[in-house]
């Protein structure tokens, strides 16, 4: 199985870097606006959604959450806030497709995100 | 504008993230903004200013502002002094509830969009 993530938002060229680095040949990745990005999933053509903002206070998920819902979507690193690997298990975990994070947050998140679904999806 | 700056708002307001009222409040400011600069705004150049514009006014008219910026964003601010001023005068509020991340965060938008920077 390969897991299809698709990514928007600011610095997509470093979430696409990290994806494909800790990701390898156990994703593939498709690099887009967070906009087409959740059409995307929801369309099925895309499993996962990865998205930065600076803020992280919202417009990396704003239209994500319009197009999948709330409950699909989950900001796992603020401004200022680092990530938690564990707290982001549970979020894989619980079902969610769609992740912002802060740009500083990246090269942090983004490998937390890929080990949980590798995990979830028996990848590891 | 692109049809996908409208549609973005529109999701927004159908999600029950922002009010009409900051749509339509965002669409007359970053419209002004762009003629007054002979900018046309795309999805390319404007789709992330929009959405974070749009979250911003929504979530101070909440009282709850990002306090937070990343130095790398506060040194943009910096260097363009100039659009920091712009960009406080851009949200629908008293000055008072305003933080200087999201002062800082529209400034650096607003320079993308005039191109100083990348």
């Amino acid at each position: 199985m390969t897991i299809r993530i698709a990514i928007g938002g600011l610095k997509k060229e470093v979430t696409e870097r990290v994806t494909k680095e800790i990701g390898g040949d156990k994703v593939s990745v498709i690099v887009t606006s967070d906009f087409e990005a959740a059409k995307k999933i929801k369309s099925g053509q895309a499993d996962y959604y990865f998205g930065a903002c600076n803020s992280g206070g919202g417009a990396a998920l704003s239209v994500p959450i319009g197009i999948l819902g709330y409950s699909n979507c989950a900001t796992v690193a603020k401004a200022g806030g680092k990530p938690k690997a564990e707290d982001i298990e549970k979020l894989v975990a619980g079902g969610k497709i769609a992740f912002g994070m802060a740009v500083e947050s990246i090269e942090a998140a983004v490998p937390m995100l890929l080990h949980s679904l590798f995990k979830k999806h028996n990848l590891e | 504008m692109d049809d996908t700056l409208l549609e973005r708002l529109d999701i927004l307001v159908t999600s029950g993230q922002i009010t009409d009222q900051i749509r339509r409040y965002v669409l007359q400011k970053a419209t002004s903004f762009a003629s007054e600069h002979g900018i046309e705004l795309t999805e390319g150049n404007a789709g992330s200013f929009i959405t974070h514009f749009a979250m911003a006014c929504a979530r101070i008219g909440r009282g709850e502002p990002v306090v937070e910026i990343p130095a790398s964003v506060q040194e943009v601010a910096d260097r363009h002094l100039d659009l920091v001023e712009v960009a406080r005068t851009m949200f629908p509020f008293d000055a008072s509830t305003i933080t200087g991340a999201e002062v800082g965060f529209i400034t650096m938008y607003l320079c993308v969009l005039l191109g100083r920077e990348s």
